[in-house]
């Protein structure tokens, strides 16, 4: 319960609030008999949402139409529970990585649909947070190695070319997911989803499938920015099992 | 007068930022790894203003903080949160354990400068 000093406090440290339709769609979902019309009422008002839903739920070339009451009700109908957990955890996901972006690197990036960015065929970063709590997860964020040195010279302020280890570049990437994994926390507290978060791991691999948690729903979401391309997976099992 | 300013996080891209974003300013960065690295320093060096990390292995922040607290000397240095993790509860916790300003990553040089300076005398080093 977010009480009246908490939020004085809040204020006084330049705390954002949550999106309305996200805090929405967590208190229907924790309510745990949500009434699937009314999530789709709040779905339908939130063109994000709605997008994210209809590509995750219908074909490709269906995915692109617009989007009506009945055809999002459909869509949960067909997808479960399970997707609109997915939905506000990668809302609040999404949000914790544009924002670090901005800020740390100056960096303007934009989701855009998976038909835009061609996979990573060759080894690549991942750098990886598990989390437990309302709901059990994992996040994932890869990219190339040239995007890791671009973006870690840029945190450090330094040209690309100066940034010769790859412990300087480990460890830029590293906390840059350390940074949205602890806002995306605290994004998740505000909106009542409270969970821990492991520390990040990276690691190396050329395997681009996305790795889900047993009996979970996940999403890919690739990113670009003017310098950039990245993709951001979330897994979760809203069971929490 | 050049003020001590003690960075501590786990974190060597960030204490490059700090140290980078205090490089304009009459003051010399020490950095720690963790919070006993960190209340090591503190004693040792006395800094005018610690910027503490909350995540840390070894010793957290808010560890490191309660130690400092406890201390009849160093619980008088004014310290800055420094952290990613700003979820309302968790700033109302922490706030109540004594700090004089909560910095949330990610963050702009600006915002750390302008909190450092609402906190200590920092100024501008002079032009050579």
């Amino acid at each position: 319960m977010i009480d009246f000093d908490t939020e004085l406090i809040a204020r006084r440290f330049g705390l954002e609030p949550i999106p309305e339709s996200v805090v929405r769609l967590t208190r229907l979902i924790a309510s745990q008999n949500a009434d699937l019309e009314a999530v789709a009422f709040v779905i339908i008002q939130d063109p994000m949402l709605t997008a994210r839903l209809l590509r995750m739920t219908q074909p490709i070339n269906k995915s692109d139409q617009p989007a009506d009451e009945a055809a999002v009700e459909e869509a949960l109908m067909r997808a479960g529970l399970g997707v609109v957990f997915l939905l506000a955890m990668g809302d609040l996901l999404i949000r914790a990585l544009i924002k670090t972006f901005s800020i740390m690197l100056s960096s303007q990036l934009k989701p855009v649909l998976p038909r835009e960015v061609a996979p990573i065929h060759e080894e690549h970063m991942v750098c990886e947070v598990n989390f437990r709590g309302k709901a059990a997860g994992k996040i994932q964020l890869r990219l190339t190695e040239e995007t890791g040195r671009i973006l870690a010279a840029r945190m450090l302020d330094m040209p690309v070319e100066s940034l010769r280890s790859t412990s300087e570049k480990d460890d830029a990437i590293t906390e840059l997911v350390n940074v949205v994994a602890g806002n995306f926390l605290s994004n998740l507290a505000d909106a009542g989803l409270s969970c821990h978060l492991t520390t990040p791991a990276l690691y190396r691999t050329s395997e681009f499938t996305m790795r889900r948690v047993p009996r979970g729903v996940s999403e890919r979401m690739p990113f670009r920015s003017p310098e950039a391309k990245l993709f951001l997976d979330i897994s979760v099992n809203p069971w929490n099992e | 007068m050049t003020l001590k300013v003690l960075s501590v996080d786990d974190s060597r891209t960030i204490r490059l930022i700090v140290t980078r974003a205090l490089m304009p300013y009459d003051c010399v960065v020490i950095e720690a790894a963790n919070g006993e690295e960190g209340l090591a320093a503190a004693a040792r060096e006395k800094p005018d203003l610690i910027l503490l990390d909350i995540t840390m292995p070894v010793m957290d922040g808010v560890t490191m903080l309660g130690k400092l607290k406890e201390d009849e000397v160093l619980k008088q240095m004014p310290v800055i949160m420094l952290t990613a993790e700003s979820g309302r509860e968790n700033v109302l916790h922490i706030s109540k354990l004594g700090i004089s300003d909560y910095l949330v990553k990610p963050f702009r040089a600006e915002q750390l400068i302008e909190k450092a300076t609402r906190t200590v005398p920092l100024q501008k080093k002079a032009a050579a």
